[in-house]
């Protein structure tokens, strides 16, 4: 399976898992980045970085962030830089949530990452949620 | 490919033709004038090697004590009929001469016969592709934490000998014990340091293979620490990349290294003890480098050498060690083992 590929089903998990759990679906706005989404419509940087999906509700506080990253692509400065901008964000924000998308193989790799970064930022009280049994 | 007239047989090994077109030995064969004997092939296959264990990849050597061990293969080879009623090693061609060497040096056990998959008949194209699935596509390779995982299971549960299990793995004693304390390690001091199971990250294995080199725990314990620090170290990322792992030694008997190892991490620590070399060795071309480095190795006396391995953590040792580690990767790729 290509990388890009491999990725691309990681965000479809990730969109499928925040339809799924969002309380009030009329309400909200839920932005993913993918190819085929219009450019007005892509998620907001955050602090330069793009994440895969973004999510709020209309007049609400809560705030999700997903990201869907591939085995080989967990441990770089750049998706180290792009989780610690996600984690700063959300806990300036009232309520908010990261959500990560990885293969299964790579789930305890991923935690074990986010748990340091939040010891590392002071972002413990930040919600996370690991999606597990994707593949990749 | 087609499956029509696919068998799998029992071949007597004087049927069968040793493959000269063999990528693995086609460099070889290029250079070689005169008829090809099995003697030939057989050093061209890699029997003149002295690869021995110290590799960490399958080499002719472990190979054969797998085979030795088990008393033959596991994976039938891939052979093509020919119309003199003779076989092409298609895939394959080292393991039948490990059983040709075998017989002839008198090995105790059958290798008279070989498993073989034969093909009555292979288009060029099919034979290229089953070189490629074999050799460029290969198997997928277990993760190295489940690896060790499988072999500490085989030593404590199933209870086979290490003696045994080192055999079947082709002798590379130093590597299996290795992986098994590695695993051990990892069980007994990293995972009592995450916050839930679920963060168990298998992939910090490679940093805990690493603490069981020479004069790595020492130089932990003798800085105060223990294996418990070092899997919180590793929890904190402290020792990341992994291979940092080696420095520390050097990084715990430098006061000002240690501080910003125990405040950073290790690459911040390595900034301190990795002092650019004087423009006057810096600009020497490598050669130059290389022979006078040698030229003071052969003249080395037996007093510092047994001086390095009572202070195996001490700089001068861990820098040959680590000197050594780079020197086995550029000697590999340059002389082709794999």
């Amino acid at each position: 399976m290509a990388e890009s590929n491999a990725h691309q089903i990681l965000v479809e998990r990730l969109v499928q898992w925040t339809l799924h759990n969002i309380s009030n679906p009329d309400s909200t706005v839920v932005l993913v980045d993918s190819p085929t989404t219009a450019a007005g419509n892509r998620p907001p940087a955050i602090a330069g970085y793009n994440p895969d999906v973004f999510c709020r509700a209309i007049g609400g506080e809560h705030i999700l962030i997903g990201e869907a990253k591939t085995a080989g692509d967990i441990e770089n400065k750049h998706s180290r830089d792009q989780f610690r901008a996600f984690l700063v964000y959300l806990k300036q924000c009232q309520s908010g949530t990261l959500v990560v998308a990885v293969p299964w193989r790579a789930v305890g790799q991923v935690i074990s990452l986010i748990r340091f970064l939040q010891r590392e930022t002071d972002t413990k009280g930040v919600k996370t949620v690991f999606l597990d049994k994707l593949p990749g | 490919m087609k499956d029509n007239g696919l068998q799998v047989r029992s071949l007597p090994i004087d049927d069968l033709e040793l493959d000269i077109n063999n990528p693995r030995i086609r460099k070889f064969v290029e250079h070689h004038d005169g008829p090809l004997e099995f003697e030939t092939m057989l050093l061209a296959l890699g029997a003149g090697s002295s690869d021995g264990e110290s590799g960490s990849t399958v080499t002719f050597q472990s190979l054969k004590q797998s085979i030795r061990a088990q008393g033959g293969i596991i994976n039938p080879i891939i052979v093509l009929k020919l119309p003199s009623g003779k076989y092409q090693v298609i895939e394959g061609n080292t393991r039948v001469a490990i059983y040709r060497s075998f017989r002839e040096d008198g090995v105790k056990g059958n290798w008279n016969t070989i498993p073989a998959i034969v093909h009555d008949t292979l288009a060029s194209l099919e034979i290229d592709a089953i070189r490629l699935q074999c050799h460029i596509v290969g198997p997928r390779p277990w993760d190295p934490y489940s690896k060790a995982k499988y072999l500490e299971q085989l030593l404590n549960t199933e209870n086979v000998p290490l003696t045994q299990i080192v055999e079947l793995c082709g002798g590379r004693k130093k590597e299996i014990s290795e992986y098994i304390e590695a695993y051990r390690d990892m069980e007994k001091y990293y995972r009592p340091t995450l916050e839930s199971d679920d963060a168990f990250d298998p992939t910090r294995f490679s940093a805990f293979v690493e603490l069981q080199k020479p004069g790595i725990k020492e130089s932990v314990a003798e800085a105060g620490f223990n294996v418990t620090s070092f899997a919180e170290w590793v929890r904190d990322r402290k020792l990341y990349p992994q291979q940092t792992v080696r420095a520390l030694p050097r990084i715990l008997k430098h006061p000002q290294a240690k501080a910003r190892f125990l405040a950073v991490d290790a690459r911040e620590a390595q900034k301190i003890l990795d002092v650019p070399a004087p423009t006057s060795l810096g600009n020497v071309p490598l050669e130059q480098l290389l022979r006078t480095v040698i030229d003071r190795l052969n003249v080395i006396q037996y007093q510092e050498v047994k001086a390095m391995k009572e202070d195996s953590g001490g700089q001068k040792a861990q820098l040959l060690l680590e000197a050594h580690e780079i020197l086995s990767g550029y000697c590999k790729d340059i002389s082709g083992d794999e």
